[in-house]
């Protein structure tokens, strides 16, 4: 786009000038908030402990060495179960509510998305302690339960309130990509399924879930990868018996004051999850070429 | 023509659609015979697209009850109904290959395997795509999506296909092209097709029967070519092709129509008119004869008019020519040496128009909707 008549050089270097300066605040929010303080941690868990607390410097993988540790190693495979059970609750949970709202009118459509957003502008901390309320004694789930003569006086602490309002937590997280790629679907396709004989489980199975597949993706890592960081919620509604990864990290900083462990354990959960989003990309990857090689080979290619 | 005995493909009676207090589908009775290419021809808005979608099943009647090969299926849902959409929006599986596609309703239905293969290239032979079965839907051009998306429709080889204004998307000489393959198809599988659309050309060169709405009411249903020489009302023979309509009143012996300030025009009166009810006077353009004023003796009944515009279209010519009455009739010619010279007259110049008796067909006087 440079007109010749322009004078050289200067001119052009200005805006140039410009886009890197506005750039500047971005590139220090990222360089002050996440790299910095990465690159501390990343640092720590190669530091060598001292048992009160300090921090000696120097260069050991003893950190590392002791998260083998069985009830280490116990925490982390809890943790990642509870990840995977909430990623797969709360996507098939939140396929089924982006269905149900990319189904309405176009009118009420956003009105139901609102809706969806508003217990997100609420603290997570206060929504935590609503779920105590909700589920604890005197609450209007045990009120209800004995109405039916079951007898109970408390759901918490227990593992069914942590599921649950770990679902509740990332509910919305999951609907919305779901529902994006909802919507991007021709509504006339059902009726296209219905005429050729497909009925609701076909339709979903053939048509919705495989045309939705982006959005459950990323429905499933952007639940996934925060499950695995939670710490509130074990506490309040598990009553600290069943540790998240989460909870051990802020035990080992708060309580054990052994920065360097901390530090260590939060190095393996990043790698984790990066492992897990590069595993789950690739994944997607393949399952496109399978497609296309499917498509390539006509009938042999599908089942 | 002779099944007689067995039941039509389908059957409707006494159909009606209201949404709300908005009747969009007046009670109607229809039948369609097996193998027939019926088309459901009107104007957008007049209730052929839900009149459809109640025989599909995506919309309930809000009365009378729809019959598909002797049998009420009232309450039937879309999926067990033995009938195929062609949408108009083709409604294509875009993650689905063009084979998968069309197999698609085989896998649903459950088909033997060993069969699926076999059916599916016969159906992608059938609408000449049997190189493209690989191919995505977003890899295809417009007319071979419509192939395709044809192709699914009849490879469950259902008694009846419906097809909503399948042509719309497509350009002018595609069209034309698809009307011929569409009729071929038709003929092949031997299956019912109603068509609907908008266009009256369509619906002409395709069909077997068609029905004319408007308004949520079936005008008329007939074959094209009564459709188009003997339509029954004045909506009929101005929507399907062009049609010069004239008021006027039946003459006292009965045999001619007086048109105001015009005087007695040739027409073919029905034996029943009563002399002096008000009817519509309609003739087609290209059965009225222009001549040069002065040329020769005029025909008996001719009409004297003052030539206003003529319009070359390659295949014909058209002329406009105002009566004194101030009404302004189309009269077309076929491009030929009479057109030639009929062009050579100046606009403004004195001419004759005549027709036979039979050319004008009279019909019931209407209320011009405003």
């Amino acid at each position: 786009m440079t007109t010749p008549t322009a004078p050289s050089g200067r001119r052009r270097s200005i805006p140039n000038l410009t886009g890197y300066v506005m750039l500047l605040p971005a590139v220090a929010v990222i360089v002050l908030l996440v790299i910095v303080p990465l690159t501390v941690i990343a640092r720590d868990s190669f530091a060598i402990s001292d048992p009160l607390g300090g921090n000696l410097g120097g260069f050991t993988f003893d950190n590392y060495g002791k998260l083998f540790d069985p009830v280490y190693a116990k925490t982390l495979g809890y943790s990642l179960g509870m990840a995977a059970l909430n990623a797969a609750v709360c996507t098939v949970v939140g396929y089924i509510v982006a269905y149900y709202i990319a189904n309405r009118p176009a009118k009420t459509q956003p009105v139901l998305l609102v809706l969806v957003i508003i217990p997100f502008l609420t603290d997570f901390l206060v929504r935590t302690f609503a779920w105590i309320t909700l589920l604890g004694s005197g609450g209007p789930f045990i009120t209800l339960l004995k109405l039916f003569g079951v007898e109970a006086t408390s759901f918490v602490p227990s593992q069914a309130a942590v599921t649950l309002s770990l679902l509740y937590a990332f509910l919305p997280v999951a609907i919305f990509p779901i529902y994006a790629s909802m919507r991007a679907i021709d509504p006339s396709l059902r009726e296209a399924a219905a005429d050729l004989g497909a009925g609701w489980w076909q339709t979903h199975a053939r048509v919705f879930v495989p045309l939705s597949a982006p959005g459950l993706a990323s429905s499933v890592m952007l639940t996934f990868v925060p499950t695995l960081g939670v710490f509130v919620i074990p506490v309040l509604l598990g009553g600290g018996k069943d540790p998240l990864v989460g909870n051990l990290i802020v035990t080992l900083f708060t309580e054990f004051r052994n920065e360097p462990l901390g530090a260590a354990l939060s190095m393996v959960v990043l790698v984790l999850m990066l492992a897990s989003v590069a595993g789950a990309g690739l994944l997607l990857r393949a399952a496109g070429r399978r497609n296309a090689r499917a498509a390539r080979n006509g009938k042999e290619g599908t089942a | 023509m002779n099944e007689t005995t067995e039941s039509p493909a389908v059957k409707l009676t006494g159909l009606t659609k209201s949404f709300g207090a908005n009747r969009v589908v007046q009670p109607l009775d229809l039948e369609i015979g097996r193998n027939e290419f019926f088309s459901i021809l009107g104007p957008s808005g007049c209730g052929k697209t839900t009149l459809m979608r109640m025989i599909t099943g995506f919309e309930s009647p809000s009365g009378g009850s729809v019959e598909l090969d002797g049998k009420n299926v009232d309450g039937v849902p879309t999926k067990s109904r033995d009938l195929n959409m062609l949408f108009q929006s083709y409604a294509l599986f875009p993650h689905l290959s063009v084979y998968e596609n069309v197999a698609f309703e085989l896998r649903v239905r459950r088909t033997p395997k060993r069969e699926i293969d076999g059916r599916v290239r016969e159906a992608l032979d059938l609408v000449r795509l049997g190189a493209y079965a690989e191919r995505k839907p977003a890899e295809l051009s417009g007319g071979q999506r419509q192939r395709v998306a044809l192709a699914r429709a009849v490879v469950g080889r259902p008694a009846v296909v419906l097809l909503d204004e399948p042509l719309g998307a497509l350009d002018q000489k595609l069209r034309k092209e698809m009307q011929f393959e569409l009729k071929r198809m038709q003929r092949e599988v031997g299956i019912t097709f109603i068509y609907v659309t908008h266009d009256q050309e369509e619906a002409l060169t395709m069909s077997d029967r068609i029905a004319v709405m408007s308004e949520g009411r079936v005008l008329q249903v007939a074959s094209p070519t009564e459709i188009y020489d003997a339509p029954a009302s004045r909506f009929v023979a101005t929507f399907i092709g062009s049609c010069n309509v004239l008021d006027g009143v039946v003459d006292a012996q009965g045999r001619t129509v007086v048109v105001p300030g015009v005087g007695e025009l040739p027409a073919s009166v029905p034996p029943d008119a009563r002399p002096g009810t008000g009817v519509t006077l309609a003739i087609r353009p290209e059965r009225v004869r222009m001549t040069a004023s002065g040329t020769g003796t005029p025909p008996v009944g001719a009409v004297a008019g003052t030539l206003v515009e003529r319009v070359f279209l390659g295949d014909e010519w058209t002329f406009h020519v105002r009566l004194a009455s101030d009404a302004v009739l189309t009269v077309s010619v076929p491009s030929g040496e009479e057109a030639a010279a009929l062009g050579a007259i100046p606009n403004g110049g004195s001419v004759v128009l005549s027709w036979l008796a039979e050319a004008a067909r009279v019909l019931p006087a209407e209320e011009v909707a405003a």
